[in-house]
């Protein structure tokens, strides 16, 4: 199978550029977001090449110099850019050996490659992957990789290639030093919606701003007195309208009292069958991206009015699209570079940030602004993540077993991304015109594995299932994409379910599931997790220390992974071990993939125990730490992570693969040490306490 | 605006800066001085992005006059020398993601070493408590420091 990533960018001449002798430029859609997919990219090349990776440069994320390879997103990055690129690798290499077997008479297979030059008998010095490149190019079409026999073996993992100038303090967004800067902050309306007053700046105040609409920003050509003046004029500014939020709009369970358009996946069985029919409903909060860095762009416009921004960005080509829509100006006048930020899981600021710097900027031609967000602004104007309601319902046999299952998902969108709408996508725009009213929600198709309906169709072997998602639009709330969209939900809620169904039957919730599943690699995931957390050992349910197992592979399509929890729960939830077991296909960075399912998984305990996005003086996002609390390293389970030997040539994505699982073990073990169900999210102190109550 | 001289004494140098009076710590750091390892996170000291050593101390200078800070020792992580034992741990152990917060992280990390050589598990989540990481890294970070080779 093709890389989708080749339609666009078809030509080894789109990946490889071979034009300074000795080194390989790779180019790459995908970006840096701290998940070390250029060092895998760098990887891939360096084996295919046979050139040392210290030699492999790597361009990525430029507008009119990548592939367009659509956004960093989705666990797709190895599935999609390292398959396309090695693929160009590959075919690069077999068209310059039958090049060089013909001229000199040769069988290909005599044709040796050691560091990029060719040897074997009777071949001339010199003759090296540059020098023939130079001859015919590389502007042939990118053909078939080669057969490769599968190893992940852990001693082939490249370090990361950026660590080393991060780790000592370098390397990110925000130390990019330009001359001649102008540094800009923007004041923020207090919600959505809002139009500004601006009857209290003075002249001189106004010479310090740019004014559009209700998009106000206070510029200067020094950080500390930009940050000194912004906080004084910010409260000179008055706001009126927009949308006030309220503490029960932020409630999942208020989700089903807004309208909403359907979106269904599966069949409604016609004839429902006879037996005992089980309800439950299992709810999640609005969560925040949390970046512990804050988003930044750099913009700067020419007297010809073109627009070149440095972001952060997941998609720089969708961001290029969102700023020439803005501008209203072609898509060749605005070039855009993606530089490496702190953490990003998703639609958070950085388009954003990049469309308030641009707008700034076209008010001084020919300087670069700088803008990088407050912590208020990181926590509260970037996208939040839905909030969503499952209610599940199954027909059971007389042996208990699921016969039929339905979910009936309630969400708000988790796509609002640049490019999703053909305007109003970045917050500049929003802010500038006042708009309450966002974009149309839209679900993501099954082609991307959906959104709010993402692994709602479980993978157990029921007869008859169906899902539908009420997709609505609580206003005042501007929701996007975060790790895994629907996924994190939908298999807690699955995964809980199956654990009470399992309960019912009397039956070890591994064994219910392992009778359920008919794939071989989804039974081997579980059977291996549950041997290494010794699951036969489970104690005795309902005395405040529990265990808990779950599985699930996300999307239906990348990587299997089954999770055994541990926890101990006396007023709060204590997560004190987390067991893994992932099969991700062919590996190609066996540490980096480790580090992206143990980040996962810690990311998932921390939404499963911590998170909840609240009002603070019931009618503002939360704009400081204190009122969004994560978890911190006192609260960090041991984590125990197994990848199994691959068996599929296919790499399968595991970026986001651990999110679902890990919460939803999470959410069995608490019931177990319990003996009571929580199906509401997050496990926190309070509904610990009310829980216990109960019990 | 009211501009002050400062007499700072950073990673051993003895700097003068001119900085407004209320300037902080990292503002100056980052604004003033460019040394760009030092992180803006939140500017509440909550995430432990901007953690410098003060005579040895781990403390935040996010939130923090930079005026509190002259004739004593500033260390940041700008002036560690790349084959610091540390920094060899944590790139062994790959124990970053985004890598964002770990400056900060480093120079807690730095004053718990002095101590400690060999801080078992739980004196380095307490030592690390006041830090947040996003990406998840906890564990390898929390591994790398464990197992720093005494230089």
């Amino acid at each position: 199978m093709k890389s989708p990533s080749l339609a666009a960018a078809p030509l080894v001449a789109d990946w490889l550029d071979l034009s300074e002798a000795g080194t390989v430029s790779i180019r790459t859609g995908k970006v840096e977001l701290g998940q070390g997919v250029l060092t895998a990219l760098v990887q891939v090349a360096s084996r295919s090449l046979g050139i040392d990776p210290s030699r492999i440069k790597v361009v990525s994320g430029i507008t009119g110099a990548t592939p367009n390879e659509g956004y960093t997103a989705g666990s797709l990055s190895i599935p999609h850019s390292a398959t396309a690129l090695e693929a160009a690798c590959d075919t690069c290499i077999s068209v310059f050996r039958a090049d060089v077997a013909k001229r000199f008479g040769l069988d290909p297979d005599a044709v040796g490659l050691i560091n990029g030059t060719f040897n074997g008998p009777d071949l001339p010095d010199g003759l090296s992957i540059w020098s023939i490149a130079a001859d015919i190019g590389l502007g042939f079409e990118v053909g078939d990789a080669f057969d490769r026999p599968l190893e992940n073996r852990p001693g082939a993992s490249l370090p990361r290639i950026d660590l080393p100038l991060k780790i000592a303090g370098g390397g990110m967004i925000q130390d990019i030093a330009v001359d001649d800067v102008l540094h800009a902050r923007v004041l923020r309306p207090p919600r959505l919606g809002a139009r500004v007053n601006t009857d209290g700046l003075s002249e001189s105040d106004r010479a310090d701003c740019v004014i559009e609409g209700s998009f106000v920003a206070v510029v200067d050509d020094d950080f500390l007195a930009l940050a000194r003046k912004a906080e004084r004029l910010a409260n000179r500014l008055t706001w009126s309208g927009g949308i006030e939020l309220t503490s029960d709009m932020l409630r999942p369970e208020t989700l089903r009292n807004f309208p909403h358009k359907l979106v269904e996946v599966g069949e409604e069985a016609a004839d429902a069958p006879a037996g005992e029919e089980v309800t439950a409903v299992y709810r999640r909060p609005y969560l925040m991206h949390a970046s512990i860095g804050c988003v930044t762009a750099l913009a700067r416009w020419t007297d010809e009015g073109n627009l070149a921004v440095i972001s952060q960005t997941q998609g720089p080509y969708q961001l290029r699209s969102a700023l020439a829509a803005l501008f209203e100006i072609e898509e060749s006048a605005v070039d855009v570079t993606h530089a490496p930020g702190a953490g990003c899981y998703g639609h958070n600021g950085a388009d954003d940030v990049a469309g308030d710097a641009a707008l700034i900027a076209r008010h001084f031609p020919g300087r670069t602004v700088r803008v990088s967000w407050s912590r208020a602004e990181e926590l509260a104007s970037a996208p939040l993540s839905s909030a969503g309601e499952v209610e599940i319902s199954a027909k059971l046999d007389p042996n208990g077993r699921p016969m039929a299952m339905s979910l009936d998902i309630v969400s708000a969108t988790h796509a609002r991304r640049p490019g999703t709408a053909p305007s109003g996508t970045l917050l500049a725009e929003l802010q500038k015109d006042a708009v309450s009213q966002l974009s149309e929600p839209i679900e993501l198709p099954a082609l991307h594995g959906f959104g709010g309906l993402r692994n709602a169709m479980s993978p157990y072997a029921i007869p008859a299932q169906y899902a539908k998602l009420r997709l609505v639009d609580p206003p005042g709330l501007r929701t996007s994409a975060m790790r895994g969209l629907g996924t994190h939900l939908n298999v807690f809620a699955i995964e809980s379910f199956i654990d009470e169904l399992a309960a019912r039957a009397g039956t070890d919730p591994l064994s219910y599931r392992l009778e359920l599943l008919e794939d071989p690699r989804a039974r081997h995931v579980l059977s291996r997790v549950a041997e290494t957390a010794a699951w036969a050992n489970r104690p005795e349910g309902g005395t405040g220390e529990g265990w808990g197992i779950a599985y699930s592979r996300y999307k239906g399509r990348a990587a299997y992974v089954a999770t055994v929890a541990q926890v101990t729960v006396d007023e709060a939830v204590r997560v004190d071990r987390i067991w893994s077991c992932a099969d991700a296909g062919r590996v190609i960075n066996m540490d980096g993939l480790r580090n992206q399912i143990e980040g996962g998984i810690v990311q998932s305990a921390s939404w499963a125990l911590f998170e909840e996005v609240r009002l603070t003086d019931e009618r503002t996002l939360p704009q400081a730490w204190d009122d969004y609390p994560i978890l911190r390293f006192s609260d960090l389970p041991e984590i125990s992570l197994e990848i199994l030997e691959a068996t599929d040539p296919l790499p399968l994505g595991a970026g986001e693969v651990a999110v679902g699982p890990t919460t939803a073990a999470i959410s069995n073990a608490v019931a177990h040490a319990l003996g009571v169900r929580l199906r509401s999210l997050p496990f926190s102190r309070d509904k610990i306490m009310t829980a216990l109550l109960q019990v | 605006m009211t501009e002050v001289d400062l007499h700072l004494r950073i990673n051993g140098n003895p700097v003068n800066v001119r900085a407004p009076e209320d300037a902080m710590l990292l503002e100056v750091l980052r604004e003033r001085l460019h040394l760009p390892g030092t992180r803006f996170g939140c500017g509440q000291e909550k995430c432990g992005a901007c953690m410098v050593l003060i005579d040895g101390k781990p403390e935040f200078s996010c939130a923090r006059a930079a005026s509190t800070a002259t004739d004593r020792d500033i260390e940041t992580v700008d002036g560690l020398p790349k084959d610091d034992p540390l920094l060899v741990s944590l790139l062994k152990h790959q124990a970053a993601q985004c890598a964002f917060c770990l400056p900060g992280i480093i120079m807690s990390a730095k004053a718990l070493l002095k101590r400690s050589s060999r801080p078992d598990r739980s004196e380095v989540l307490s030592a690390l408590e006041p830090h947040l990481c996003r990406c998840g890294a906890h564990q390898r970070i929390v591994k790398a420091i464990m197992s720093v080779e005494a230089s």
